[in-house]
């Protein structure tokens, strides 16, 4: 007996937003399309065997979300991330040392932002949501194999990205 | 196994989600490779700091009510029709004998549905601490703050052991009152999530086999005079270590 469809799938709401958000690096559209998820599973609700009601509903929510991209595909691409803004600062030093925490934020925010986009959701889905790697096969239909490689990769790639954030002329 | 071999392994590594085998081959390597060792330890720093630092985005406030009313009324949720506790206080030694009918492996119809109750209302009991923010009351990862707190608070002394090593640590505690007790709640955190485990004293065993509700897993074990229910949303597997990593802890 699988329980109501709002008790199982509700909870999950904050993990299904962040995927689409950072999925689509849009908020309306990850709205829209966390709202539209939220109806499909809940049409195919009778299928959902009370197993795994994340891994479930994210493997939705990314489903939507291709859809979506490749809809968006035919229109001109918008601009993709903004570029991080350093504004200088003459503030007291407790406020300068933690615009510096921010900025760490953002420069990895926009570090994971320009990874592609199977490598942005293994990331997304092992260390903000974290997803064991049978959950992340499960959710993106690749083999374990597969999301233990893509991982390594992602965090090297990000890794580069970050560096690149610091140094945008390509010095080390 | 030698460098080229290890490095590609480094991450599942960290992660713990190597097979047994290849994860001892790497651990040995790290050992004895100071180079590999500093790779691994940096890669640990790299996701250190983007755990702590990415941003991971809340669903806008209005976004639940917008789904709640595009769905219709029926799935709504309801409560557990079906106490999981059968008037604790005064219905010990009916308890006891349930206990054990429990831990024999749920035979008859009305236990199965007292357990399916009882793992309803642990799963609510998980699912509300977090919907409310309300997770832990006294928050230390040192299990000798922790297990005191306890001490005027419920009629036992519970079981705090320090399993960080082993990938789980202490995040604290807080007190649940479920079936009309109180009950101790010692919340311990692997990776983004955390385990909530729930001990209490005397009456029916908690559900003995390991389930999954809603999406969470359960399993509970009866240790002495103190019952033990474990909930979370990690995979089943990495609960059931949890449970006997503490049970070994003994």
């Amino acid at each position: 007996m699988t329980p109501p469809f709002e008790q199982s799938m509700l909870p999950h709401l904050d993990a299904a937003y962040n995927l689409a958000r950072w999925l689509l690096r849009n908020e309306a559209d990850a709205r829209d399309s966390v709202q539209e998820a939220y109806l499909r599973a809940f049409k195919a609700y009778d299928r959902f065997r009370g197993g795994d009601g994340r891994a479930w509903l994210l493997t939705i929510v990314r489903n939507v979300c291709y859809s979506q991209l490749r809809r968006a595909q035919r229109t001109p691409a918008p601009e993709e991330f903004d570029e991080l803004q350093h504004t200088p600062m003459n503030d007291t030093p407790d406020a300068v040392a933690r615009l510096g925490r921010e900025l760490d934020t953002a420069r990895l925010d926009a570090a994971l932002a320009a990874l592609p986009m199977e490598m942005r959701e293994v990331i997304v889905l092992h260390e903000l949501e974290g997803l064991a790697y049978k959950e992340i096969a499960a959710v993106a239909g690749i083999p374990l194999g597969t999301v233990m490689s893509r991982l390594a990769r992602a965090r090297l790639r990000l890794q580069r990205e970050v560096r690149a954030q610091i140094f945008p002329e390509g010095k080390t | 196994m030698n460098c080229p071999d290890v490095r590609p392994l480094l991450s599942a590594h960290l992660d713990e989600e190597l097979d047994v085998v290849n994860d001892a081959a790497v651990a040995s390597h790290l050992e004895n490779c100071p180079t590999c060792a500093a790779a691994a330890l940096a890669l640990a720093d790299q996701r250190r700091r983007r755990q702590e630092k990415l941003t991971r985005h809340r669903a806008p406030a209005e976004l639940a009510a917008q789904i709640r009313a595009a769905l219709p009324p029926a799935s709504r949720v309801t409560s557990a029709a079906v106490p999981w506790w059968p008037g604790w206080s005064r219905a010990v030694p009916l308890a006891a004998g349930m206990a054990l009918a429990l831990l024999a492996g749920f035979s008859w119809g009305g236990n199965r549905a007292r357990a399916n109750a009882l793992a309803g209302e642990l799963t609510a009991a998980h699912v509300r601490a977090r919907l409310t923010g309300h997770v832990i009351d006294v928050a230390s990862s040192d299990r000798h703050t922790v297990k005191p707190w306890f001490a005027n608070k419920v009629d036992f002394a519970p079981f705090v052991p320090d399993l960080a090593a082993q990938g789980f640590p202490l995040a604290g505690g807080r007190l649940e009152r479920l079936g009309g007790r109180t009950v101790a709640t010692l919340v311990y955190s692997r990776r983004q999530h955390s385990i909530d485990l729930h001990v209490w004293s005397g009456g029916p065993a908690p559900v003995a086999a390991p389930v999954r509700r809603d999406g969470y897993a359960l399993v509970g074990w009866r240790s002495g005079d103190l019952n033990y229910s474990a909930v979370s949303d990690v995979a089943p597997e990495e609960l059931a270590a949890f449970a006997s990593l503490f049970q070994a802890a003994r």
